[in-house]
């Protein structure tokens, strides 16, 4: 390792004895503890990190933070992720990095030929020229030559993510000297405080400067005050954790990178804060020249981070380009480095602030960088003096530029505060905060130490509602110089040197492309943005938004403020998408729901689906190497000519009670309830108030006003919340308590010829003769030794006994049933079966044939529509629907000429098979059991008036011709179930 | 295993919803071994036996071991309430879990958006929240809390506190 | 992510809540004396205002009230919060 070459020998917050090994493009390194890996590939003397987006230019490292423009890494292995930031990826033993962009290295790039036609591709190049069939044709090609890191496609082998939530009085974003000093005065008021920083320790920019606070050095105030807050119960305090998005109502979203916690690789928390601070500092912005994408080019604030914190020597011989004063600071350090410093180059004509004590140093005032030279590394620059026009030379391989400071106002931005534009300052600064928030520190523009710590404090309590008196003693600071500055939003262009300017340096955006984009009309900041790209993706416009803003002011003659800006976005800096989801992956990335008896059917080889609100069900039990249609056949036989047991757990199931239900389900029902008898169901329509099918069910009367009500399987939820809203928004003077007790009850439903004769068997107190236990009558009882309701109901069209148990019994039931009904050979069945027999029956699926489209009346079920009620729900709108358009989709059944071709559901039918708008649709399709053919429904325009006519679906690649029937195929008169 | 906690699925609970009126509620099941009802939304009143919960307009749940359940329905009566009022039995409709040990609340964090804190959900808070995506009932007990979910879901609850104490 | 303030339960998170829809009149009693227009009207046609609008929302992952809010649909501020009685 070359250390005495680019690493100092003392100093910085690295610690020297931990040596930790790495990989970047497939080569070995070294660093210390506590390097970043830009600072320790500086070390390395690595100054071509990159490639960039568009023109695939050799790019170095220019920032040192979050900000960083231009080297984006993917990590590879076993923390696979993409597009971060150089400056953002701490070194660990084992790290593997590989820049982004360039292929197969920044060295030797194949794309680099881009910039050698550079000049055919300027912004909106391939919109404009790959128009033909259309931009999506090429942009996969594009985007592949174009595009950032590729997406991970492993899972992390170490930890899972996580997101959790958290509340807090005061959520203070940024640990530097703003936050700190607030965080301290909060916590000591009692406050439930979270203290959240991007960096790898608290201290903000106290870690990159040489500053003395209490007469200590700075990095030792922040430790002490980080170890008090750390012992209070009340403080939160979170490193490398960014907060990214500012929400409605105060919710803000933060990622941790690293967190304590075993086994967790990241988290994301959702913070509710009663207020927030933001201090999120300020970002220096760039300088505009050309050829200022050079490797070497750095932001002023990034070399004196590496030379401070990281003891690194990021050139030997460096200068300094500024239009503030905030440079002389850096122009210290950077001496005192040991980097040999030739001269700063101040652009501002009317201020001469140099320190006392760099007097020695050589300053041009008035004059600018005109260009940089050197390909993939900086080699020299020339310099022009404003007045005179007359340039330099100077031989240099480093190269700081400072544009000013521009107040980190995303977070505030995202809350929708407005920010507005300062002259004196040539920013953008917050102004009035709409949500609960306050900028404080440099993100309100407040540039010396003295001045954010006195801000943060008096903020603080402000924000806490507590009054001046109780405001913490702020440790003495030594004086700063005042911060000045004079706008330079850009060199002059010089046209004869043929190089570019860069604007936004990590989407290669540069000065030509913006003044490109205002010639031909997208002059509004908002449609430069979209026209060059500037601003966009992950740099959001950190370091160059405001350079575009000024060079749109300037071509228009006009302030930075009547500009405008863009909407900045969140999330502030990029997040994996496993940060958003936490835990929620795999097993549970759909919530499932199971019965008593779900292990059991598992056990006993039943296929398991999701058939409606998140219910796994069995969908059919195959016995060793049947095919599916055999073991559906088989099943559907059983129901027919034997017994079988169904477990009808899922239905939904409520308990409504109380002086006005019957008017309440009078309400709901098409249908009429006032002269239902005790012990009594009734099967009921129920429409949404738009007059269709929303949802059926039968409701059995359990004493007068006291009734249970079931409901499809699907619709329990919407049901429930259908009754409620009616209830409580529409009729809350109206008597009625509704419980759900869909999981408390259990049933096992007995269904075929043979179900009485094992009623029996199981040993019931119930008389189950057809007299005293009629179709549609619910009994309660002792059944095979349970305590139990039992319902004659049926769905598959055959006699049924429902037994309704106590979840908890319900599967000591289904046992005992598989035991007694061993002599009837009684099987479990699913619900593919289940629906065969609903559809020879013809009776109506939720989702299939009302399918939130058709009314009672489509159904023929006009027999369900109560002629006496004066109102229910969705009877006027119904009556309306069929007085407007009669001639409607109808239910029939359809018998296909060929009696072996299933058709699937949703297949359409046209007039005469033709490529025409469809007159319906086939809304199922099985095969018959009792006809051994192929049977059909269909919703059909006019069906009801188009018996025995031929009709035609489309299929791919054929027509299949069908007769048209009535929609039921077995057991017209319904005496089956009624036996 | 990341956090300090301890999670188990407990046995079957005893459980009655009660609706209606308060004072129509209370005449109809007075008896010396039941405890006030809470004055407070989402709290609870706790004796040796018994407890209720306060989880809505005019909505409590009571609760007490399994083998106390026939005492409670003997108290509440379902079948014979008067039509004001809407006792039903819901023992079998949820399940439990504990979630107990120094890290309780982390997990809770990850469950719910609730704020558990104990200046926002007391020593006796009770509460129907979201917990991992469903509706689930939140109690704060002696070393953590327990949460309620409608029984079918209980296997998914088991799966997301494993996952979230990976 | 939005905080709606619960009757009975306090401030909570979107999350335990489902939208429904804006604030209409109760229903009436005799729908029947209603002209056609009127009723599809009230059925389809809801005020979608800049500025504040009444909407229900029911607390269904709580205390299962329906509440009526009144947000600014400018800001999300939440301006009022009540249950029907």
């Amino acid at each position: 390792m070359s250390k005495d070459l680019f690493r100092q020998t003392k100093g910085g917050l690295i610690d020297r004895n931990q040596t930790i090994t790495f990989q970047f493009n497939d080569t070995t390194y070294q660093g210390y503890s506590g390097d970043s890996l830009a600072s320790a590939l500086m070390a390395n003397g690595i100054y071509l990190t990159a490639r960039s987006f568009k023109y695939h230019r050799p790019r170095g490292i220019v920032g040192s933070g979050y900000e960083e423009p231009s080297s984006l890494v993917e990590l590879v292995g076993d923390e696979e992720s993409g597009n971060q930031p150089i400056t953002r990826v701490q070194i660990r033993p084992g790290l593997n990095a590989r820049s982004v962009n360039c292929w197969p290295s920044p060295n030797f790039d194949l794309m680099a030929i881009n910039q050698y036609i550079s000049k055919l591709i300027p912004a909106a190049f391939y919109y404009k020229t790959f128009k033909w069939p259309n931009w999506h044709f090429f942009e996969p090609s594009i985007r592949r030559a174009a595009g950032l890191a590729s997406a991970p496609n492993k899972t992390h082998h170490q930890g899972h993510y996580e997101t959790r939530n958290a509340h807090c009085d005061l959520l203070i974003v940024g640990a530097g000297p703003a936050g700190l000093i607030a965080a301290l005065q909060a916590a000591r008021s009692g406050a439930r405080v979270i203290l959240a920083d991007d960096g790898l320790e608290s201290g903000g920019s106290l870690l990159s400067q040489h500053l003395k606070i209490g007469g200590k050095e700075a990095i030792d105030w922040v430790r002490e005050t980080t170890a008090s807050l750390d012992a209070m119960d009340n403080v939160t305090r979170l490193t490398e954790a960014t907060v990214w998005a500012y929400r409605e109502h105060n919710l803000l979203v933060i990622t941790e990178r690293s967190p304590a916690t075993p086994n967790v690789f990241q988290r994301s928390w959702r913070v509710r804060a009663k207020q927030v601070l933001i201090a999120t500092g300020a970002i220096e912005r760039n300088l505009v020249f050309a050829n200022n994408d050079r490797p070497g080019v750095m932001m002023a604030s990034a070399i004196q981070s590496y030379v401070n914190r990281y003891a690194v020597k990021p050139g030997k011989r460096a200068v300094l380009f500024a239009n503030n004063s905030s440079i002389y600071a850096v122009a210290r350090d950077l001496k005192a480095s040991g980097v040999e410093l030739v001269a700063v180059i101040d652009s501002r004509s009317s201020v001469n602030d140099l320190p006392e004590d760099l007097q020695d140093i050589h300053v041009f005032r008035n004059f600018v960088v005109e260009q940089c030279h050197g390909t993939k590394h900086l080699s020299a620059i020339t310099i022009k003096n404003a007045a005179t026009g007359e340039t330099t030379k100077i031989v240099c391989d480093l190269l700081g530029v400072s544009g000013g400071w521009n107040p980190t106002v995303h977070l505030f931005s995202q809350s929708r505060g407005k920010v507005k534009y300062d002259a004196n300052l040539a920013t953008f600064i917050p102004g009035e905060a709409v949500q609960a928030c306050q900028c404080i520190g440099s993100a309100s523009a407040i540039f010396t130490l003295q001045q954010v710590m006195e801000d943060a404090v008096q903020k603080t309590l402000q924000a806490l509602d507590l009054d001046p008196g109780n405001a913490i003693l702020l440790p003495p600071l030594e004086p700063e110089a005042e911060y000045s500055i004079e706008a330079l939003w850009h060199v002059d262009l010089n046209e004869s040197l043929c190089s570019k300017s860069f604007i936004d340096i990590q989407n290669d955006v540069t000065l030509s492309d913006v003044h490109l984009a205002m010639r031909e009309g997208f002059d509004a900041v908002e449609h430069v943005k979209r026209y060059t790209t500037a601003g966009m993706g992950i740099d959001q416009g950190k370091t160059g938004n405001l350079n575009v803003i000024g060079a749109i002011a300037l071509k228009n003659g006009c302030e930075p403020d009547e500009v405008g800006t863009t909407t900045f976005r969140s999330p502030f800096v990029p997040i994996e998408f496993g940060a958003l989801t936490g835990i929620r992956e795999g097993s549970v990335y759909l919530p499932y729901r199971h019965t008593s008896i779900t292990q059991w059917n598992k056990d006993h080889g039943a296929k398991m689906y999701e058939s409606g609100a998140r219910w796994r069900r069995p969908g059919y039990y195959p016995r060793s190497d049947e095919l599916f249609q055999t073991t559906v056949n088989r099943e559907s036989r059983l129901v027919r000519e034997g017994l079988a047991v169904y477990d009808g757990a899922p239905l939904g199931k409520f308990e409504i009670k109380g002086p006005d239900a019957l008017k309440l389900i009078d309400m709901l029902y098409t249908n009429n309830f006032d002269n239902l008898k005790v012990g009594m169901g009734r099967y009921g329509l129920m429409l949404n108030e738009d007059g269709i099918i929303f949802d059926d069910g039968v409701t059995f009367k359990l004493a007068d006003n006291h009734y249970f009500m079931s409901t499809s399987t699907g619709n329990a939820d919407t049901v429930n919340q259908h009754m409620e809203f009616f209830l409580q928004t529409h009729r809350p003077d109206w008597r009625v308590k509704i419980t759900t007790i869909t999981t408390q009850w259990a049933n096992a439903t007995l269904c075929g010829p043979k179900a009485r004769e094992m009623m029996q068997a199981l040993g019931t107190d119930i008389d189950l003769s057809n007299e005293a236990f009629p179709f549609m009558a619910m009994r309660e009882g002792k059944v095979g030794g349970f305590q139990a309701r039992v319902c004659r109901v049926s769905f598959t069209g055959e006699l049924s006994f429902e037994i309704n148990v106590r979840s908890r019994d319900s599967l000591a039931l289904w046992e005992t049933i598989m035991e007694v009904g061993k002599p009837f050979n009684i099987s479990p069945v699913g619900s593919e079966s289940n629906h065969v027999l609903r559809v020879e029956k013809g009776f109506l699926s939720l989702g299939h044939e009302a399918d939130g489209t058709t009314t009672p009346q489509d159904l023929g079920l006009n027999w369900a529509m109560s002629k006496t009620k004066t109102d229910y729900i969705g009877k006027r709108a119904n009556e309306i629907r069929l007085a407007e358009n009669p001639s409607r989709w109808q239910l029939v059944g359809l018998l296909p000429d060929d009696p072996k071709e299933l058709v699937d559901e949703s297949a359409p039918i046209t007039p005469g098979g033709r490529r025409e708008s469809s007159e319906g649709f086939v809304t199922a399709c099985v095969w018959s059991v009792v006809h051994n053919r192929v049977i059909a429904l269909a919703l059909l325009e006019n069906g009801q008036h188009r018996m025995d006519e031929t009709i035609y679906i489309r299929r791919k690649d054929h027509v299949v011709t069908a007769k048209v029937t009535a929609p039921c195929f077995y057991d017209v008169k319904g005496q089956l179930l009624r036996s | 295993m990341g956090y300090d906690v301890k999670i188990q699925r407990l046995a079957l609970n005893a459980m009655i919803d009660l609706q209606g009126d308060a004072e129509a509620i209370k005449n109809w099941i007075k008896d010396d071994d039941l405890p006030e009802f809470p004055n407070k939304p989402n709290t609870s009143i706790t004796n040796q036996q018994f407890k209720i919960y306060w989880v809505g307009i005019e909505h409590w749940l009571m609760r007490s071991e399994i083998e106390l359940e026939d005492h409670l329905l003997e108290m509440t009566n379902p079948s014979a309430a008067p039509i004001e009022i809407s006792v039903v039995q819901v023992s079998d409709a949820f399940k439990f879990f504990e979630v107990s040990g120094p890290d309780a609340a982390e997990i809770i964090s990850i469950a719910s958006p609730i704020d558990h804190h104990l200046t926002a959900f007391p020593e006796n808070g009770v509460s129907f929240t979201n917990i991992f995506g469903i509706k689930g009932l939140l109690i704060r007990v002696n070393n953590g809390f327990e949460i309620a979910v409608e029984s079918s879901y209980a296997d998914l609850m088991a799966d997301f506190l494993q996952k979230a104490n990976a | 992510m939005l905080q709606i303030s619960c009757p009975f339960c306090g401030p909570r998170n979107e999350v335990e809540f489902v939208y429904g829809g804006p604030l209409k009149n109760r229903r009436p009693d005799d729908i029947s004396q209603i002209d056609d227009t009127t009723w599809i009207d009230y059925l389809t046609v809801p005020k979608n205002p800049l500025g504040p609008v009444q909407e229900r929302w029911w607390h269904v992952r709580g205390c299962g009230c329906w509440l009526t809010i009144t947000r600014d649909t400018r800001s999300h501020d939440i301006i009022e919060s009540e249950i029907e009685s």
